[in-house]
């Protein structure tokens, strides 16, 4: 027999020695206390019809049941392990997959991961009731409150969730400090996350192949041949065993629509291309309905379309191909350029949205915002400052739209004029930093006052940026910058960050959605397919979050796929739900109440 | 106001009214007020006969003479006195029974004794008190008349409280002298070790007629006794060492019970009265009420 807190030699020691005290207060009797009665006469009439029998039957009757319940006591303390009664005391960890694959329907209606909870609550109900369990899970939500009892178990097992995102891992288990108890470690999974499993982990397979058709892609977008018209283009994975009747629905809540049914093979994409033109802006939302399909967040998808309108750029140049194309090549920019010498001071630029300069600064300010190449000493510019030679960036403003989409540190120059930073009286920044050079003058200014603009301190042909890919995504953010439009952002669910300082986050409905500030960090969570609209200060912009990983979708794609499912009902359950600890405490409880009322009935001693 | 330590003024004055009743004819030889088995002087009827010489001619009833021409003499019942033994046990097993509110038997006995007593001397009794243990320890034989009473309650407040048992010896021993038969009242606990019946015996050869007194205590009725005991009888010293239980307890209660029930049927089939009298029952109500109900007053 194992005693669970204590180990058998000190079990037995305590048991004999109880079982001994209690023997030697039985028989250390009291002294009798000496009465005078009138006359025995009566009394020995009485005690001649009574036996001794009786008397000595009192005294066993009495030690026994005070050793019973000394001896009760005592074990209970032991925690003794009866096999028969509460089963075999064993330490198990259970780790449950909660990888979002497990949200799949089965054929019986329940989804995989109700199945892994069942049958992890089987593993627990089938252990020995003084058994000590782990509850873990693959994606790490459940807490590490190591081994607990079976109530607590059973209660962890029910809360954990199943994620939406993230990468699953088998977590590391502890052992535990009790050497006596054996070591049990389950997996409950439907094996399509790929992780790695220990040696000596059971694993208990919760797989059955279920059907799944899925936006994979979506997007809107204008055509390269007329910004004007927009193209909505839906990727649709089926990841199925058999083909599929998929109906794909794009919609927006202003009424727009388009439908359209076709047949996916099993394991192929359908790449489909809807006219969305008809849509001015807004967000459209494209879904996918295919018979008996089992899992249902991947089954839309959000886009959000900018306002169809052309953005006019002037470009006043000497000549420089690199800046031409690559203003052209924008999506929904037109661009006309002119040489200096045609430029017109003053009113120039007054029909464009943007004016582009290019080693050239016009003497009074023009009529549009400006993006500026190293323009010359102009008055409504701030002090060019000093030319430098091979000037290394060393800082830029992260947080800034114009600023993160450029890699800083391949930038390389031959020469630029680092600007001297216009403060006011009271020493504030008048201009916005994007980035500084080697000597803390400001290589690239720009200020949002009256006069919108962006000062670069140097040439394309000074340095290595019109090579660079990212050069069109600074473009594309600098012009956003100065016609003040924002686009949209596309992310994967799961937790989302976005450079916000102080955000609020809103879904598509308009419900409030609690974020986390951190410096000029926010982070949320996206657990479906949405579109958030996040303000911060007057700034706001929307936030597309998709499924844009295909391998989501793969839910029949199951290391466990030949593996059978493990039918929980296979081992018997043990036979009582108490402790056998708390059983003895309950008999000797009720042998106590035994012992009092024979005690005040004069039976026992 | 007391006077005596044992009976107050008032309850004697009561007891005035009261005369100890006997079933049988009264065998004395003094005048009393019970009837004797002769004719005599009394006031009750009893016969007629015819006149013969040396009679006394106040008995001839002229009245028949006169209508019948014939002397005729009216006889009347002979009236006497009544002899009363009283015994009280004295023996050291009736020093108990004291609780809070109750005396102890002998104290009760000798109440019952003294208002018995005097009750006899108003009636003009011939009263013997006898304090009996082991043997006669004292006594006060054939006392007469009410100025008797006070000696009489002295003598019961006098007594010692101690020794054994033995009925059979004090009665034998009280009786080898020849003694008027009469009424004998035994006023004890009959925890006798040589039990009542050997005592009775002797009573009943003699012909007298008994009326028992039991006097019990409710220590005896409703002993409260610790788990273990070692129980010393209080006039042998002897020690019994038993495990009291509540079956045990029950038991002793069903004996006591029978051996007062053995005692009452002793005394019923040979005639005699018997009465138990608990010190927890007032002792007025006892000689008032009680002892009235079982025909030993009237």
């Amino acid at each position: 027999m194992r005693f669970l807190a204590s180990t058998p030699s000190n079990a037995l020691a305590l048991l004999a020695g109880v079982a001994g005290v209690i023997l030697l207060l039985y028989l250390l009797k009291p002294r009798a206390r000496r009465v005078i009665v009138a006359s025995n006469l009566i009394w020995n009439r009485v005690l001649a019809q009574s036996s001794v029998v009786s008397q000595r039957w009192r005294w066993f009757l009495s030690l026994l049941l005070a050793s019973l319940i000394g001896l009760g006591i005592a074990l209970a303390l032991t925690q003794p392990e009866v096999r028969a009664l509460g089963g075999e005391a064993k330490r198990i960890a259970i780790v449950l997959d909660n990888a979002p694959s497990m949200a799949a329907r089965t054929q019986d209606g329940k989804s995989r991961w109700r199945h892994g909870q069942e049958l992890a609550r089987a593993i627990v109900a089938q252990a020995g009731i003084a058994s000590e369990f782990l509850v873990a899970d693959t994606m790490g939500f459940a807490g590490s409150a190591g081994y607990v009892d079976r109530a607590t178990a059973l209660s962890q097992i029910e809360r954990l969730p199943i994620a939406v995102t993230g990468t699953a891992r088998f977590p590391a288990l502890p052992v535990g400090s009790d050497l006596n108890a054996k070591l049990e470690r389950y997996l409950v999974s439907d094996g399509v996350a790929d992780y790695r499993v220990p040696e000596g982990v059971m694993t208990r397979s919760v797989f059955s192949a279920a059907d799944n058709v899925a936006v994979i892609a979506f997007e809107a977008r204008p055509l390269p041949s007329d910004p004007t018209r927009y193209q909505a283009f839906v990727q649709v994975l089926n990841a199925s065993l058999l083909p599929k009747q998929v109906a794909l629905e794009v919609t927006s809540a202003s009424g727009f629509s388009a439908t359209r049914s076709f047949e996916v093979a099993a394991g192929t994409v359908s790449d489909q291309i809807v006219d969305v033109s008809k849509f001015e802006s807004g967000v459209l939302r494209a879904q996918v309905r295919a018979p008996g399909d089992a899992f249902s967040l991947d089954n839309e998808a959000y886009a959000v379309v900018q306002a169809h309108e052309t953005k006019r750029v002037l470009l006043v140049t000497p000549g420089n191909r690199y800046l031409q194309d690559a203003l052209r090549l924008l999506p929904g920019v037109a661009v006309s350029i002119i040489a200096p010498g045609k430029y017109r001071s003053g009113a120039g630029a007054a029909q464009y949205d943007v004016a582009v300069f290019d080693r050239f600064a016009p003497e009074a300010p023009p009529a549009a915002p400006a993006l500026l190449f190293r323009p010359g000493k102009v008055a409504w510019l701030p002090d060019p400052g000093v030319a430098v030679t091979k000037p290394v960036v060393t800082k830029w403003a992260d947080d800034s739209a114009m600023a993160s989409g450029l890699s800083w540190k391949d930038l390389q120059l031959e020469r630029a004029v680092l600007a001297k930073i216009p403060e006011n009286a009271a020493g504030e920044q008048q201009a916005l930093v994007v980035a500084r050079g080697s000597n803390e003058g400001a290589l690239v200014l720009a200020s949002d006052g009256e006069q919108r603009w962006v000062r670069l301190g140097f040439a394309l042909e000074d340095s290595n940026l019109q090579f660079q890919a990212d050069f069109p995504v600074f473009l594309g953010a600098a012009l956003r910058w100065l016609t003040a439009s924002v686009p949209s952002q596309t992310r994967g669910i799961g937790p989302i960050e976005v450079i916000a300082r102080d955000a609020t986050v809103t879904d598509l409905d308009g419900n409030k959605i609690q974020s986390l500030s951190s410096g000029s960090r926010a982070v949320f969570a996206a657990n479906r397919p949405n579109v958030f609209s996040i303000k911060t200060g007057a700034r706001e912009f929307k936030l597309v979050a998709n499924v844009v990983d295909p391998k989501f979708a793969e839910i029949n794609n199951s290391r466990l796929a030949d593996a059978p499912r493990y039918m929980p009902a296979a081992a018997p359950a043990p036979v009582s739900n108490w402790h056998p600890w708390m059983l003895l405490l309950l008999v000797a409880t009720v042998l106590l109440a035994v012992e009092a009322l024979l005690y005040h009935r004069r039976i026992t001693l | 106001m007391p006077v005596s330590k044992l009976l107050d003024g008032r309850f004697l004055n009561r007891l005035e009214y009261f005369r100890l009743h006997s079933r049988r004819p009264a065998r004395g030889h003094w005048k009393g007020v019970h009837r004797a088995n002769k004719t005599g002087s009394g006031m009750e009827f009893s016969d007629f006969r015819p006149y013969a010489e040396g009679d006394d001619l106040k008995s001839v009833d002229w009245r028949t003479y006169m209508r019948l021409n014939r002397l005729i003499l009216r006889l009347y019942e002979e009236e006497a006195d009544l002899p009363i033994y009283i015994f009280v046990d004295s023996s050291a097993s009736m020093a108990h029974g004291v609780r809070q509110d109750t005396p102890s038997k002998f104290d009760y006995a000798r109440k019952v004794a003294a208002a018995l007593a005097y009750v006899a001397f108003v009636n003009m009794d011939r009263v013997s008190l006898i304090a009996v243990a082991d043997g006669v320890v004292k006594d006060m034989s054939g006392k007469r008349g009410k100025g008797q009473a006070w000696p009489a309650f002295e003598f019961l407040e006098n007594l010692p409280n101690e020794g054994k048992t033995s009925l059979q010896a004090a009665f034998k021993r009280y009786f080898s002298a020849p003694r008027t038969k009469g009424v004998v009242l035994v006023i004890s606990d009959f925890l006798d070790p040589a039990g009542f019946e050997s005592a009775f015996k002797v009573l009943r050869q003699l012909r007298q007629e008994v009326f028992a007194v039991h006097v019990v205590s409710d220590e005896e009725l409703q002993p409260d006794l610790p788990d273990e005991v070692v129980l010393i009888d209080a006039e042998d010293g002897s020690a019994t060492k038993r495990q009291i239980t509540p079956g045990l307890i029950d038991a002793y209660r069903a004996e006591f019970e029978r051996y007062g029930e053995e005692l009452d049927s002793f005394c019923t089939k040979n005639g005699w009265g018997y009465v138990r009298a608990s010190t927890s029952v007032s002792f007025e109500d006892l000689v008032l009420r009680v002892l009235r109900q079982h025909g030993l007053l009237r």
